[in-house]
């Protein structure tokens, strides 16, 4: 099936008039890189050494410094949601230590799924899937199913989690609910020959009674509690859809249109290049829209959308990304601390402050390519 | 290999791969001048990371992640965005063959950096998931999210008989 385009690629390819090489220039720069990195590497020993010295690093101060109570386990966790600094998970109130790499994490009404793996990767390793819940008061259980090569859909306001995976000579989209760790729904769909995405089974998001299924033409709408499925009107299919809080974030060629999943259009933001990359928060109120850059329309500012109102603000450069709490709040790394702000009129709590701001990770972040 | 080549069996190496590398950077980048300029500081990169290539045959596969990583911090940087050509065509037209060459090189142009190297990478280099995920230091997971966007968007510029609709990323 990619025949058509390896051909073309490699036509292209062959068609060009190769330059001679200049090996003397090439030597001539591998030189001077190569004395720069003699001289640098004692530099960075020397680093090291003071680092040890000073009994390294890593303590958190996690009580806000502001003047309010401190939230029920419960508030603290829809307000303040969770974050990550070097191997622990931090959700509301509490502090827990995560055996295994963080791979992924999830929000859910009962607390957050954790995906965890032996990569030490902050990213997804396809291959390891266990999960556990971390409530908000800080008690911690495995789950049952594993999560090897799928992409899972949850929703703050619900207790399960959804996946699809295959079955035989088809797929199924399955419901697991994370508070009773069992089985809630497995409906079969069908499995085509060739699929538009490279895992074991395609992404799904989750919605009230249905799993939403980024399948070959189409989303597939799963009601999991009736076995039901229709296609969602007007999804184009072959891609991962931006589905959560009942909404949809849809990425077109100059625009993107956020719209319910009944079909009512809610908000349309202009994009300069040709295509954005859009995040919905975990509720879908806000939308945050990063316009890629094609090369010829320099650096766009991501913005921040209130799906209802059409309030916004641009993103700063060097914000970082945006997490979000089950609420909606955004979650904002600022120097050393972690802020829970209002998502369009910025008031901000500090949620903690941390000694190593760079190895803070914001869950349902927009860590954009 | 715990010693540093000589100037002449790295010339020697400079000279076995450079249009394959060659190559590999016109299509990541779609210019032929900086196509040249990104390979000569891949080689001279990997000129001075030669104590760390565990063998010789090992050597190709080495200069072409570096080249790879070297064009990632190519577009992560402003100022390259902002000089870069507005589009991208080939300089000869062949005008006996109706082909989809302008278009091809057009298309490319026009998807995000990232997406353009998982597309060189998988299906001109022929690199599978996990090859590509370690040529581009990022997650085999990405990888095939990063292969279907950008194959979605080629199928909206070259249409579906180029990249068929049912076109998969799972051909490992």
């Amino acid at each position: 099936m990619t025949e058509r385009l390896n051909q073309l690629l490699h036509d292209e390819a062959d068609r060009l008039e190769i330059p001679p090489v200049a090996a003397v220039d090439v030597l001539g720069r591998g030189r001077v890189l190569r004395r720069r990195r003699r001289a640098g590497s004692f530099v960075l020993a020397a680093a090291l050494v003071v680092l040890v010295g000073t009994g390294g690093v890593v303590a958190y101060d996690r009580l806000s410094r502001d003047s309010t109570p401190q939230l029920s386990d419960a508030a603290a966790y829809e307000q303040h949601g969770v974050w990550m600094a070097d191997g622990a998970l931090h959700i509301g109130n509490n502090s827990v230590e995560i055996e295994g790499a963080i791979n992924a994490v999830y929000y859910t009404a009962a607390g957050v799924v954790v995906r965890t793996g032996e990569t030490g990767d902050d990213e997804i390793d396809p291959q390891d899937g266990h999960l556990s819940l971390v409530r908000p008061d800080g008690s911690v259980s495995p789950l049952g199913p594993r999560l090897d090569d799928v992409e899972p859909g949850t929703s703050p306001d619900s207790p399960l989690i959804a996946f699809a995976r295959p079955v035989g000579s088809d797929f199924e989209a399955v419901v697991w609910n994370v508070e009773t760790d069992e089985l809630v729904a497995a409906v079969p769909f069908d499995r085509p020959r060739v699929t538009w995405h490279g895992w074991a089974a395609p992404p799904v998001s989750l919605s009230g009674d249905h799993v939403y299924v980024s399948a070959e033409r189409h989303v597939l709408a799963v009601n999991f509690r009736t076995g039901a499925s229709k296609p969602l009107a007007g999804s184009p299919g072959g891609r991962w859809e931006v589905i959560a809080g009942g909404n949809w974030a849809d990425e077109r060629s100059g625009e993107v249109v956020v719209r319910t999943l009944e079909g009512q259009e809610l908000l349309t933001v202009p994009v300069e290049t040709n295509w954005a990359e859009t995040a919905l928060s975990p509720d879908g109120r806000f939308v945050v829209v990063a316009p890629e850059s094609d090369g010829s329309a320099g650096d766009a500012t991501p913005s921040l959308h209130d799906v209802t109102t059409g309030a916004s603000r641009e993103l700063p450069g060097d914000q970082g990304p945006l997490g979000w709490t089950p609420d909606g709040h955004a979650l904002q790394l600022s120097g050393d601390k972690v802020l829970s702000c209002t998502a369009i009129e910025q008031e901000c709590s500090t949620v903690a402050e941390v000694d190593d701001p760079k190895s803070v990770r914001l869950a349902d972040a927009y860590y954009g390519s | 290999m715990s010693r540093s080549p000589s100037d002449g069996e790295f010339t020697q190496f400079a000279h076995a791969t450079w249009a394959s590398l060659y190559r590999t950077a016109y299509l990541l980048l779609g210019d032929r001048g900086e196509a040249e300029d990104l390979v000569q500081t891949a080689l001279a990169k990997t000129y001075a990371a030669w104590p760390k290539v565990r063998d010789v045959h090992a050597a190709p596969g080495y200069a072409r992640t570096v080249l790879v990583n070297t064009a990632s911090s190519w577009f992560r940087k402003r100022s390259w965005r902002n000089e870069r050509p507005t589009a991208v065509l080939p300089d000869l037209v062949d005008e006996h063959d109706p082909s989809d060459r302008p278009a091809l090189m057009s298309a490319l142009a026009v998807l995000p950096p990232r997406q353009r190297a998982v597309v060189v990478l998988r299906y001109y280099e022929d690199l599978s998931v996990a090859q590509a995920a370690s040529a581009l230091g990022i997650s085999e997971g990405t990888v095939k999210s990063q292969t279907s966007d950008a194959l979605a968007r080629l199928r909206t510029l070259l249409g579906d008989a180029v990249v068929p609709h049912t076109l998969g990323a799972n051909h490992d």
